[in-house]
């Protein structure tokens, strides 16, 4: 055994270019898993510390009105063995807000108490201040700070009662014995569902009901006076409630309407041992699960969104595993035969096979045990310098720079790739040396293989034996390479081998980089066509309240609030509009047959009408007039018939970009031009139309069909649907209705009109908003600003400090909403996410351009040494190193075609993989081949094999012919 | 008249201390139509001689002289015509190339010299040498013997000016070894072509005209045989 350890050592010293190669190799592969393991364990570890940032470290919540049973089983919980952490929060009522503090703090201020360690399981931290200690202490959430000016140490005294469901007006109680609400949040929905009957007491999981069969209100309203503590920001999953974020006040032992309990638990394996378990303490509450969190803490294992990263990264997983299998395996399987003339010698002493064997294996753990250490050094020291680069972007795109990101090794990820590769080392090991004691010790010394010809080449040699036919085959290659290449070419044809080590490396490098070609291809697609946030950097939007229709005055105050928010500093106005849906009857052939009829789109809001018209709720943007004149000179029509009061003209778009079950997809809307009729309102079984909503309606001999219905809306803003008793079609003459003359159909949206939203959308100009209103039309005012000079960030709070100013100055008290987005913001985000998968994509690129390219260094140099007796034969008689050239030359391009072209057809079909994983979340990418990548492959091959041949000839070279016909002496 | 000249041949591998003197200030010459043995131990240096004046590895100092003209004054591009056309080789392992038959094998180098094959030529050898019949055998398909008769072939397709032979019977058995000699001393006698031959085997040698025996890259003896 020393002895073969000694051998061993010494065949290493002395071929040490091989060694380093095979070390490097084995480092390589070594490194490459461990960054794709490291990478995965810092991304889990972050996202887990990020979830648990936001939302807590609870596993499991309990929640139940029945407050006594469920504090009993919360302290029984606590004591048992596998529970590591109990905190719960009891609902004591909703303190009353007036309408001024409903329009920016929520419906209600819900007041808890917490017991147990909030912070940890809920993550309900302090921003400011402290926790409450007492029950008259209160936490409130931040905004009561920001709109109220609530201080820490002021005294907040409200009104705080219970809500109750009751009946809305005209309602039918037996109507209503289904509706049910469910609680919103991140935990499975539905957990919460909550029947509601007449008079039942509404908690923190119903959300405000202010539509359908119930509303609520708020009773036994009780004074309650608290001292502000602290206030929490930013609000995390268990403060926040679909009826306002709540304010924590300290522990109190009795009383509360509702509680929720939050647990964690050691050593769970599963989710269902945790819904087990949690059953068995908790057996009537209802319980929802953490199930983002126990995903990271990997007790949970499946979900339909990681479908895609998974099978990205099970394609990724096998080819690189391919790739370092097939380096490995190359590197050794070249230096056992090249030493196969030593181990005949050492045979022909008497060792015996076994003792090959094990020296071939002790030579791969030698190697191994160098390679993988370095590799797993390599690979962390990489992915610490690639997210030292990368992970504060990380951070900012998945937290908002909440969390640090931090490299993190899991112990069992590095064995998991050490053990890889091992085996890796020791299948490539194995199977060369199975094949060293299959050889004679006379055959080794002889380095006689029978092998060499393969039976087609003795077929071949003997047709070519006659005078007349001697040296008459040629190769079409070995015409322009001469008699080198008519010799290379009959080796070709005869030889059993054929460079097949060489031809396969060829083909793995191809496709290897191909791989990493369309891989970053397909996720730039991704990356583009998630970047959907607008062309302008600041948008507003507001809305006044109105019961439909556009009054002189409420476009002049559109148009102030336009020019004041324009007045901010370092604000560029790009433009505005308003917008609102309108019902829209087509001819048939205006409408696009794919709009109709694709179902997977799951489109509902235009179909076919029963007389065979389209009717679709389409989008109209009245845009700004300007803006509108600019619009329609690009898209070639002059502007002035659009402002015509008695015909109403339009431009239409006829795409859009829409994201539907995951899926992001382009629809083609209209296919030509025509005339629309547009459903105005008028008077209808008696009743004032105020709008129209649409259904479908059954299957009948013509199938579905669609149909408009109108509704009116009473002094409580409720709708009812007016019922028609004539069925289908509606008679559209009943109806106040407009033609729009649809004149110019146009692909591409105005920069400011987002086209991410499916319908049809048409384009007046905002002046002739006040012919004909709509009586239905409640438009959305949207303007669009630029920042420049300071930060977007800077210009954002700028147009933030003008609307405030002219919203107190304009004094409309009917404004119904407003916002102010900083799509600059997201889109620098989106631009980050980009950077990161660029960086990724370059970095998996770079490592299997390495490994392609050493598999083809090694294979071809090495099967050119091998032959070196071979050439120094052809040299001894004459071969002069210009025919020697030639003949590589030719050889080369022979491995080259026949490694080109499996490994092109591979790459296609793996390219195309790639393309279906990427299709499982993405729809109306075309499959392309990466065709620069192409081009970039095989040019790289082919310097690699200029590379190999160059240094493979040398060393042929470099020992002279009379020490390679030596070789024979031993 | 001398066809060959060699003169002061040097050949030292390595350097320093560990280098080997192969060959010492080697001279002698070799008259056309000769057949020489050049006889000695195992690491006296006589396959090195052999392979210099083959044009296969270059002196360190000395010159060769084939024909009149210096063998070493050639371009690498040169020596590997010289290669072809001067000189054939015979090998103690044959050394055919494998993927190529007989004929193939034997009219190498024409081919690369890019002339057209004398086919009388490459028929009378084919009989001479005992290989009718096997011409498109490949030399994995032949016994030791035929592969050497086909290497014999191979050097003397081109009609050179000396064949050098190095123990073209240490690899065989007697039967095999007696059959090569005579095939060699035949193309001697009969087609008066010069023969340089490797042996270690007196007996062989003395089928020779002239034995050249060499100790530590000098020779020590050279003595023509009378008949």
């Amino acid at each position: 055994m020393r002895a073969l350890i000694v051998f061993t050592l010494k065949s290493l010293r002395a071929n040490r270019v091989r060694t380093l190669v095979t070390i490097l190799g084995v480092a390589l592969a070594a490194a490459l898993l461990t960054a794709v393991m490291t990478s995965y364990t810092s991304l889990n570890g972050f996202l887990y510390s990020t979830e648990k940032e936001t939302t807590g470290g609870w596993m499991a919540e309990v929640h139940s009105t029945d407050v006594q049973l469920l504090h009993e089983r919360t302290d029984a919980a606590a004591k048992a063995f596998d529970v590591t952490d109990v905190a719960s929060l009891v609902n004591f009522g909703f303190g009353q807000l007036t309408p001024q503090q409903q329009f920016t703090l929520g419906n209600y201020l819900p007041i808890v108490s917490y017991s147990g360690d909030i912070e940890e399981l809920c993550s309900i931290v302090p921003a400011e201040g402290r926790l409450p200690e007492t029950p008259d202490e209160i936490m409130l959430p931040t905004l009561w700070n920001v709109h109220e000016n609530m201080q820490i140490g002021d005294t907040l005294t409200i009104e705080v009662g219970r809500r109750y469901a009751i009946l809305a007006e005209g309602e039918d109680a037996s109507d209503a014995a289904d509706d049910t609400s469910s609680g919103i949040g991140i935990a499975d929905p539905g957990s919460h569902e909550a029947r509601i009957t007449q008079g039942s007491e509404l908690d923190t999981t119903v959300g405000y009901l202010d539509s359908g069969t119930f509303r609520e209100v708020l009773a036994d309203l009780e004074e309650k006076t608290y001292t502000v503590v602290g206030f929490s920001d930013p609000y995390t999953y268990a403060l926040s409630t679909g009826v306002g974020q709540m304010g924590v006040v300290g522990s109190s032992p009795h009383g509360g309407n509702a509680m929720t309990t939050y647990i964690a638990y050691r050593d769970m394996k599963n989710t269902d041992q945790i819904e087990e378990r949690t059953e068995e303490l908790f057996p009537s509450e209802s319980l929802s699960y953490h199930s983002s969190l126990l995903r990271y803490l990997g007790i949970r294992s499946n979900g339909a969104i990681w479908e895609t990263f998974f099978g990205l990264a099970s394609v990724l997983a096998v080819v690189i595993i391919i790739a370092c299998i097939s380096l490995i395996y190359n590197a050794f399987a070249i230096s056992v035969a090249e030493r196969a003339r030593q181990f005949g010698l050492l045979a022909s002493i008497g060792a015996s096979r076994g003792q090959l064997r094990r020296a071939v294996l002790i030579e791969g753990l030698v190697i191994a045990l160098i390679g993988i250490p370095l590799g797993i050094l390599i690979g962390i020291g990489g992915c610490m310098v690639t997210f030292s680069f990368v992970g504060p972007m990380i951070a900012t795109v998945l937290s908002n720079g909440l969390v640090e990101f931090k490299t993190t090794t899991v112990p069992a990820a590095l064995i998991f790739s050490a053990t890889l590769t091992l085996a890796t080392v020791l299948v490539s090991v194995l199977v060369p040396a199975l094949r060293t004691g299959r050889i004679s010790p006379i055959e080794a010394l002889k380095q006689n293989h029978d092998g060499k010809v393969s039976k087609r080449g003795m077929r071949d040699a003997q047709k070519f034996a006659s005078p007349q036919k001697l040296w008459q085959q040629r190769g079409f290659l070995a015409r322009i390479f001469g008699t080198g290449g008519q010799l290379a070419h009959m080796n070709a044809k005869r030889s059993k081998t054929k460079g097949r080590a060489a031809s396969l490396s060829l083909a793995l490098a191809i496709v290897l980089l191909m791989t990493a070609g369309s891989f970053n291809n397909f996720i730039g697609n991704l990356v583009s066509a998630v970047d959907s946030s607008a062309n302008y950097d600041i948008g507003v939007t507001m809305q006044l309240d109105s019961n439909g229709g556009v009054a002189e005055d409420d476009l002049a105050f559109y148009e102030d609030a336009y020019a004041a928010l324009s007045s901010a500093q370092g604000a560029d106005p790009r433009g505005w509009y308003l917008s609102d849906t309108l019902p829209l009857v087509l001819p048939e052939n205006m409408m696009s047959s794919t709009y109709l009829t694709d179902e997977s789109i799951g489109r509902q809001n235009a179909g076919r009408r029963a007389d065979g018209t389209i009717g679709t709720l389409a989008l109209v943007y009245y845009l700004d007039d300007s803006s509108f004149d600019a619009f329609a000179r690009s898209c070639g029509v002059d502007p002035s018939r659009y402002y015509d009061a008695d015909e109403m003209h339009a431009i239409a778009i006829d795409r859009s970009y829409t994201m539907y079950d995951g899926k992001y997809q382009q629809v083609q809307t209209l296919s030509s031009a025509g005339t629309a009729r547009a459903l105005l309102g008028g008077e209808y079984n008696g009743q004032t139309v105020t709008g129209f909503t649409w259904y479908v309606g059954a299957q009948d001999e013509s199938g579905s069909y669609f149909e408009f219905i109108p509704y009116t809306m009473d002094e409580d803003a409720a709708l009812d649907l007016i019922e028609s008793e004539k069925g289908h079609p509606l008679d559209l003459e009943a109806f106040e209705t407009k033609d729009i003359a649809i004149d110019c159909i146009t692909s591409t949206a105005p920069d400011i009109i987002s086209q991410h939203i499916e319908a049809v959308s048409i384009i007046v100009p905002a002046s002739t908003i006040l012919n004909d209103t709509p009586a239905s039309l409640i438009p959305t005012f949207n303007a669009a600003f630029d920042a420049h000079g300071v930060g977007h960030a800077e210009v954002a709070e700028n147009i933030q400090s003008k609307y405030d100013e002219f919203r107190y100055s304009a004094g409309r008290d009917d404004l119904a909403f407003h916002s102010i987005n900083d799509w600059l913001a997201e889109a620098e985000g989106t631009r980050m996410l980009a950077m990161i998968i660029n960086i990724f994509c370059l970095l998996f690129t770079g490592i299997l351009t390495l490994i392609a390219l050493a598999n083809v260094f090694n294979t071809v140099t090495n099967g050119l040494i091998l032959r070196r007796r071979e050439f120094a034969v052809m040299r001894s008689i004459g071969l002069s190193n210009r025919q020697f050239r030639s003949m590589i030359a030719e050889e080369c391009i022979g491995y080259g075609i026949r490694g080109l072209v499996p490994g092109l057809a591979l790459s296609i079909l793996v390219s195309f993989l790639l393309y279906r994983m990427i299709a499982l979340s993405m729809d109306g990418i075309a499959f392309t081949l990466p065709w620069g990548y192409l081009g970039l492959a095989v040019a790289l091959t082919a310097v690699a094999m200029v590379i190999s041949v160059a240094y493979g000839m040398h060393r042929c070279k470099a020992d002279n012919v009379v020490d390679a016909l030596r070789a024979e002496s031993v | 008249m001398d066809i060959l000249t060699v003169a002061h041949l040097s050949k030292v591998y390595g350097e320093g201390e560990t280098a080997i003197r192969a060959l010492d200030d080697v001279s002698l010459s070799v008259a056309e139509g000769e057949f020489v043995a050049i006889v000695g131990s195992s690491g006296s240096g006589k396959s090195t001689l052999l392979h210099i004046i083959g044009g296969v590895d270059r002196p360190t100092s000395g010159q060769v002289l084939l024909n009149g003209s210096d063998v070493y004054a050639r371009s690498d591009e040169e020596l590997a015509v010289f290669r072809r056309r001067e000189v054939g080789l015979v090998y103690q392992f044959y050394n055919l190339v494998p993927v190529l038959n007989v004929v193939e094998n034997m009219t190498l180098p024409v081919k690369l010299d890019n002339r057209s094959i004398n086919e009388k030529r490459l028929a009378s050898l084919l009989d001479a040498l005992g290989l009718h019949g096997r011409e498109s055998h490949l030399p994995s398909q032949l016994s030791g013997g035929q592969q050497q008769r086909v290497a014999i072939g191979r050097a003397l397709m081109n009609a050179p000016s000396v064949v050098l032979a190095d123990e073209p019977t240490g690899n065989l058995d007697t039967n095999n070894s007696v059959e090569i000699m005579q095939l060699l001393r035949a193309s001697n006698k009969e087609m008066g072509q010069t023969m340089i031959v490797i042996t270690h085997d007196e007996e062989i040698a003395l089928a020779a005209d002239r034995i050249i025996a060499i100790e530590d890259g000098r020779i020590v003896r050279d003595e023509r045989i009378r008949r």
